[in-house]
């Protein structure tokens, strides 16, 4: 034992043996020390956790839109937003943009609700003729932006090799945001949780489609589940 | 119940991709260095861009690179990025969330398309964790919010200590090994370091983290 410790040297996990033996029992006995633990193991363990590359100090590319050159916003305004289909955008639409995982939609599995975390109303959601059938769902949206959406849905049909379900928040035809996509087995149900990019209250409806592999990303027109927010 | 005949009837043709709006959470502080931006971005200020770009830059380029694992891309998202931050300045409230956040929650969107173009196809239900451990995309947003506001705070750290941290937690030395590979005294060493974690975690503190 070196009768010495060092707060650094516990929190780094440099000891061993008779000096950590001595640190823990400095934590159950200096309240001084374990206070100074408690302060820093907090930062100790979120500085282990950063990605490699948050410590890498990557260069990013330029800024290649000069400020000038960029026509300057207009004022705060309540107004309806307006879907504006910006090329970048348009190259996106080209592709299908389906996926199972979080930021696409993360399928929680088929054996029902998952546990959700937070507040958010849950909302009803009903079938749409002709496709909804017998489907019945229900969404939770938690939070604004950033946030989170939980949909639980059951009875749909079983997706084929070549379509999807995919989720919308939406206003009306040129309003509307995909949340993500999902395919549904045999059972019939699915949980989906997917982040919100926008917030929910500023849409009136939740929307589940089925589309097609087909690399059109627009919505197909074809509903299958549908609640007010 | 049926909405059929009551809403909007949705056709083929249709744009799909996100239209961003967000709010924010409350935050007060005065001297928040992001004010500035935010007051520039209101005015539709044409510095604001830049005045964003210099402050975040470098940590949504590390994200992207994270989270894409394709510089390439990441260099075409993060242009995408900023030009989105822009062009939906007016709707940011900083009433409802940090400048921060909202940049990170554009940037994670952004990521999440060039993913999905990237994977256009669908996955089967018994695919999608495999998929999804595979992206590290299990995080909730808020903690990936999280983790980058810590890499954030990391480059306010003076040098100094920020290389003290950056052999400890990204080089993986030992305190020792740092005291040898730099030159400065054991006691020293250990000293920065309890600097560099006093100082992360107050601020860590102040950013409400």
């Amino acid at each position: 034992m070196s009768g010495r410790i060092d707060i650094s040297d516990y929190l780094l996990g440099e000891l061993s043996g008779d000096d950590l033996a001595a640190a823990e029992r400095l934590l159950r006995e200096d309240p001084a020390f374990r206070a100074e633990a408690d302060r820093l193991r907090p930062a100790v363990l979120r500085l282990e956790e950063l990605p490699r590359e948050a410590w890498e100090d990557l260069e990013p590319p330029p800024l290649a839109v000069p400020a000038p050159a960029v026509s300057a916003p207009t004022p705060p305004t309540r107004s309806r937003r307006r879907f504006v289909l910006r090329p970048a955008i348009a190259a996106l639409a080209s592709v299908a943009l389906v996926l199972v995982g979080v930021g696409a939609g993360l399928l929680l599995g088929e054996d029902g609700p998952a546990g959700t975390s937070g507040g958010g109303e849950t909302l009803a959601l009903a079938p749409v003729e002709p496709r909804g059938g017998d489907a019945t769902g229900s969404a939770k949206l938690i939070g604004a932006a950033g946030g989170e959406a939980v949909i639980d849905v059951s009875s749909l049909s079983p997706n084929a090799p070549d379509d999807f379900y995919e989720l919308w928040l939406l206003n009306a035809p040129d309003d509307l945001v995909s949340l993500g996509s999902f395919k549904v087995g045999s059972s019939g149900r699915a949980t989906v949780r997917v982040p919100l990019p926008v917030d929910p209250s500023q849409f009136s409806y939740v929307d589940l489609s089925i589309e097609r592999a087909d690399g059109d990303a627009s919505h197909s027109g074809r509903s299958v589940l549908r609640g007010p927010t | 119940m049926s909405y059929a005949a009551t809403l909007p009837v949705i056709g083929m043709g249709l744009p799909s991709a996100s239209s961003l709006r967000f709010r924010r959470t409350p935050r007060a502080e005065a001297a928040d260095p992001d004010s500035a931006i935010v007051t520039a971005l209101q005015r539709g200020d044409e510095t604001a861009i830049e005045q964003l770009y210099e402050r975040y830059a470098r940590t949504v380029f590390s994200f992207l690179v994270s989270r894409l694992r394709d510089r390439a891309a990441a260099e075409d998202v993060h242009q995408q990025v900023f030009l989105e931050l822009w062009r939906r300045s007016e709707e940011y409230d900083p009433e409802r969330s940090s400048l921060f956040t909202w940049v990170m929650v554009v940037a994670r969107s952004r990521a999440t398309d060039q993913l999905r173009r990237s994977q256009p196809e669908p996955r089967e239900p018994d695919q999608a964790a495999a998929l999804v451990d595979e992206r590290a995309e299990l995080e909730p947003t808020d903690q990936l919010i999280e983790r980058w506001r810590v890499a954030e705070l990391l480059r306010r750290v003076p040098a100094e200590e920020a290389g003290m941290l950056r052999m400890r937690f990204y080089d993986g030395l030992s305190q020792r090994e740092i005291a040898e590979r730099t030159g400065v005294a054991l006691g020293t060493v250990k000293m920065r370091m309890v600097q560099a974690l006093e100082r992360m975690r107050t601020m860590i503190d102040e950013e409400g983290g």
